[in-house]
């Protein structure tokens, strides 16, 4: 059901009247007087009806879908704001309003007799004035239904609604319908003076009020790319962390600037915890870091820079960042706000040619699953999260500004002259090698990718050897239950034959529950870890795979070079 | 890589009188990396057009010095806000204090080395601020303040400058809003870790939209090898040209191209063939084996989470049949380490493994083949 909210639509307008004819077909209807008489509306909702007659739903399930959801509001607005182009007129803010009728009607139901009081009442209505478009569609198999009407004002909708036909449909809907509601919608504003945001703008509203419309890519700009990569090679191998500030706009997470977390003193924490590299990547989610990425962006935002948080950053190792402090650090992130992401930059492929630069975020499932804490197995089987459904992966894109862009192109400076002075001697070439672009970068032709190759198999093993113990860790488990199990049947049974000879005896019989207090059945342990395990080893192997298309290619080349055929 | 200016004769830096304890006057060179120049466009682009007549904008650098101060390298940035008009220029102490204290905080390292601005002119407000920098209590005394401009005039190229100070003026009341600007010379410098970096953000540079995607491994190898076979096709077409007598020969490039041609080692066909296919199976071993132990876990996990109908006794087969399973993969894993020794060796192993593995389940066996070929 769709829930009264106000979302803010955005819109500007100056274009002259459109000369249509007076009247206008508003509804299903189409007799004289279900026409709706535009000279009794000012130009904002002439514009509007005009623009209404383009509506129509774009759901099959439009008798339960949620209201926004569930028409062309998109082409309704470009509609407007094509009509509304060219006009020599001010735009007003203006608003109209909403009325959804749900229903279910019994498969017995007359539909024709419904349909004529509806037609009744509607002719009655479009008299009264202001109403902009109804619309209607057909009962789906359960006869559940929707219909709509848009109005000038909220004053307009009463106005309508009581007349005498009516009050007879109102009437025949208590008596006919199964099931019926109307959700009276706020009103949804027009304003000056821009139509640039508009549904986008929708959107966003319409996240406040209900499930985030999730952003498609996260677009990273240059800047933040470089400082990314600067901090997590300077501090290799010790994880870097850092935190990004941007906005979200039209299903882009741009991701504007970045800056480092300050590394963890050591000596001042306690002992048991000294493991730098433990602590560094738990930084994210530390107290003190938290207050310093606030006063951070608190301080950026003085010089005009993006000041959301929008997620964090770290550096990783041949892809070994799976784990449960990454798990932990993102739900850090994701829980107060779900338009966060993770950045994972792999220091060591990147030094292999390539950027390495992947952008993750928790899926909604395993954000509630975690939430709850429960990883058994018969959670599992409840909610079917496998460990492919732990992260999501998000495109990236890298953006540059205007500026940033003719500085690039500077790179390398381009020849002076449009002739290039020929060298006069072997030196002259030695002393001034001529000076490639950064892209397309030959790094990648290098051919030592075996020791890559190597160290991923290295962590792969590691890997087994964590879903080994893990599967241990499960078979201690089920061997304890099996154990306790057996006692308690024991019990049991030696309680019944007791109960028995008591019970011949003419005595109380015992209580059979007590086992539970008895007995403790041993804990379940967490499955989270072997699922990610499996996630981990899913990614390295999918590296391997990504190692070895490279290296046969050139290895092939280097074949072709050397035995040319 | 280093994006260097040429020419620059390297004159004794003048020495402040007061710096009694710093006796060098060796030259002084400016390394910046490139990230420090990127936020400083960043922080052009974003400036704040609307309570301030002054089109520049002005930030603190931030890096590091070699010990003997004849070295800085520009590491990082940050922006502090001011404003200028014409007869007074405001820059916000308390900020820039406060966000030192919070960059140096991150990167204990790192010290303040001086300022920068977004446009070339020097005036006295320049040096108003620069006298700051430098001062023994605010700034980088007894070393010098380093000065980076970076132009940004829309429609022109980009250039930067980076300057020192020395005091100067015609009398002492005026000696804080004077300085002699003298300028240095000074390097971009990417390190190896940036050069990928930047190479993505040239890729974005260079199309229409001013962005680009991460492309995986594959297709940077494929845009490289495209690059490399037109820079061949573009030699190989003045080499031509120069024969047909179209072009003048020039002796430095042809001797340059045949030192580059006669570093083609001399091998024996028989012997690269066999060790091209040697290693091609090797690796193509490793992937398999891989995808085998992916496919192993995966299973793994299904099968742990399985719905079970039987109860307890069907909970002990399913641990046992897991025991089986794990035995294949740790023997999948000693035999890739062991991968390098010879694709056949490996390849009969997995077989035998691959019995192994189908006894205790049938189910399984069949799908195996099918997602690791």
């Amino acid at each position: 059901m769709a829930t009264p909210r106000g979302p803010v639509l955005v819109a500007e307008s100056n274009s002259p009247s459109p000369s249509q004819d007076r009247f206008l077909v508003a509804s299903p209807y189409h007799e004289r007087e279900h026409l709706l008489d535009l000279d009794t509306l000012d130009t904002e909702n002439q514009l509007l009806a005009l623009s209404l007659t383009k509506m129509k739903s774009l759901r099959e399930d439009y008798a339960t879908a949620p209201y926004l959801d569930t028409f062309n509001w998109d082409e309704i607005i470009d509609t407007l704001r094509v009509l509304a182009r060219g006009i020599d007129h001010t735009w007003r803010k203006t608003s109209f309003f909403v009325v959804a009728f749900r229903s279910r009607i019994p498969p017995t139901t007359v539909y024709a007799e419904l349909g004529t009081l509806d037609k009744a009442a509607h002719a009655e209505a479009t008299a009264s004035g202001g109403f902009l478009k109804y619309w209607f569609g057909n009962p789906d198999v359960d006869g559940r239904n929707l219909a709509t009407c848009i109005w000038r004002t909220q004053e307009d909708a009463k106005k309508g609604g009581i007349g005498p036909a009516h009050r007879r449909a109102a009437g025949a809907a208590r008596s006919l319908y199964s099931h019926w509601k109307i959700d009276r919608h706020r009103s949804y504003h027009l304003i000056k003076p821009t139509f640039r945001i508009p549904l986008s703008q929708l959107q966003n509203n319409m996240a406040d009020a209900q499930k985030d419309v999730p952003f498609k890519s996260a677009q990273v700009e240059s800047l933040v790319v470089m400082k990314i990569v600067k901090h997590c090679s300077s501090s290799f191998p010790t994880p870097a962390t850092g935190s990004l500030v941007g906005m979200d706009s039209n299903g882009f997470l741009e991701i504007t600037n970045a800056f480092p977390f300050p590394t963890v003193d050591v000596s001042s924490t306690d002992s048991h915890q000294s493991d730098a590299s433990s602590l560094a990547a738990a930084a994210p989610r530390a107290k003190a870091n938290i207050a310093y990425q606030n006063e951070m962006i608190r301080h950026l935002k003085e010089v005009n820079v993006d000041a959301n948080n929008v997620g964090w950053y770290t550096s990783a190792t041949m892809g070994n960042f799976i784990n449960l402090s990454f798990i932990e650090n993102q739900y850090h992130y994701q829980r107060d706000n779900d338009k966060t992401v993770a950045l994972v930059h792999d220091v060591s492929r990147s030094s292999q040619g390539a950027l390495s630069l992947r952008a993750f975020r928790l899926s909604a499932e395993f954000m509630t699953a975690f939430k709850e804490g429960k990883f058994t197995t018969e959670s599992l089987q409840k909610s079917k999260l496998t460990f492919r459904d732990i992260l999501v992966e998000v495109p990236v894109i890298v953006h540059n500004s205007h500026l940033l862009t003719s500085f690039l192109h500077q790179i390398p400076a381009p020849p002076d002259s449009e002739e290039i002075p020929l060298p006069t001697s072997l030196e002259d070439i030695h002393r001034d090698p001529a000076k490639l672009p950064a892209h397309p970068s030959f790094d990648t032709l290098d051919l030592s990718i075996d020791p890559f190759l190597e160290k991923t198999c290295d962590l792969l093993l590691d890997s087994i050897e964590s879903h080994y113990s893990d599967l241990n860790n499960h078979q201690y488990y089920q061997r304890q239950l099996t154990r306790e199990q057996f006692k308690i049947t024991q019990w049991q049974t030696k309680r019944k034959a007791e109960n028995a000879a008591r019970l011949a005896a003419k005595q109380q019989p015992l209580p059979e529950d007590e086992w539970q207090r008895l007995f403790k059945l041993p804990q379940e342990p967490s499955r989270l870890e072997g699922m990610l395990n499996a996630r981990q080893v899913e990614q390295y192997s999918k590296q391997v795979d990504g190692f070895t298309a490279t290296i046969t290619t050139k290895m092939f080349a280097v074949r072709g070079n050397l035995l040319p055929e | 890589m280093a994006v260097e200016q040429e020419n620059f004769v390297h004159l004794a830096r003048p020495l402040a009188p007061t710096n009694l304890g710093f006796s060098s006057s060796a030259p002084l060179t400016v390394n910046i990396q490139p990230q420090a120049v990127f936020s400083v466009i960043d922080h052009a682009v974003r400036r704040d057009t609307r309570d301030t007549q002054s089109t520049r904008v002005i930030g603190a650098l931030v890096g590091t010095r070699s010990e003997d101060g004849s070295e800085v390298e520009v590491r990082s940035t940050f922006a502090i806000p001011h404003t200028e008009n014409e007869d007074q220029v405001e820059v916000d102490v308390e900020y820039q204090k406060n966000m030192l204290a919070l960059t140096l905080k991150a990167s204990p390292r790192e010290t303040l080395l001086g300022w920068y601005t977004t446009s070339h002119e020097l005036n006295s407000f320049s040096a108003l601020i620069q006298n700051f920098f430098a001062s023994p209590e605010t700034g980088t005394a007894p070393h010098p303040a380093v000065h980076l401009t970076i132009s940004t005039e829309p429609g022109a190229s980009i250039e930067t400058k980076t300057y020192i100070s020395a005091p100067v003026a015609v009398s002492p009341d005026r000696a804080s809003e004077s300085c002699l600007f003298i300028e240095v010379p000074h390097k971009l410098l990417f390190t190896d870790a940036e050069r990928a970096a930047l190479g993505t953000a040239t890729a974005a540079a260079s199309t229409e939209t001013r962005a680009a995607p991460v492309i995986s491994d594959i297709e940077t190898l494929a845009q490289s090898l495209e690059s490399v076979s037109d820079l061949l096709e573009r030699v190989s077409s003045y080499v031509g040209e120069v024969l047909d007598e179209e072009r003048d020969g020039n002796h430095a490039l042809g001797q340059y191209l045949m030192n580059a041609l006669s570093l083609a080692p001399k091998v024996d066909p028989t012997q690269i063939e066999s060790d091209f296919n040697n290693h091609v199976q090797d690796v193509l071993m490793v992937s398999y084996l891989a995808n085998t132990i992916r496919t192993q876990i995966d299973l793994a996990q299904r099968l742990a989470t399985a719905p079970l109908v039987g109860g307890d006794g069907k909970e002990g087969g399913d641990g046992k049949g897991k025991d089986g399973e794990d035995g294949g993969k740790t023997e999948g894993g000693d035999r890739r380490g062991g991968g390098g020794r010879g694709g056949k060796r490996g390849g009969r192993g997995g077989g035998r493994g691959g019995g192994q593995r189908g006894e205790p389940r049938e189910p399984r066996e069949p799908r195996e083949p099918r997602e690791t070929e």
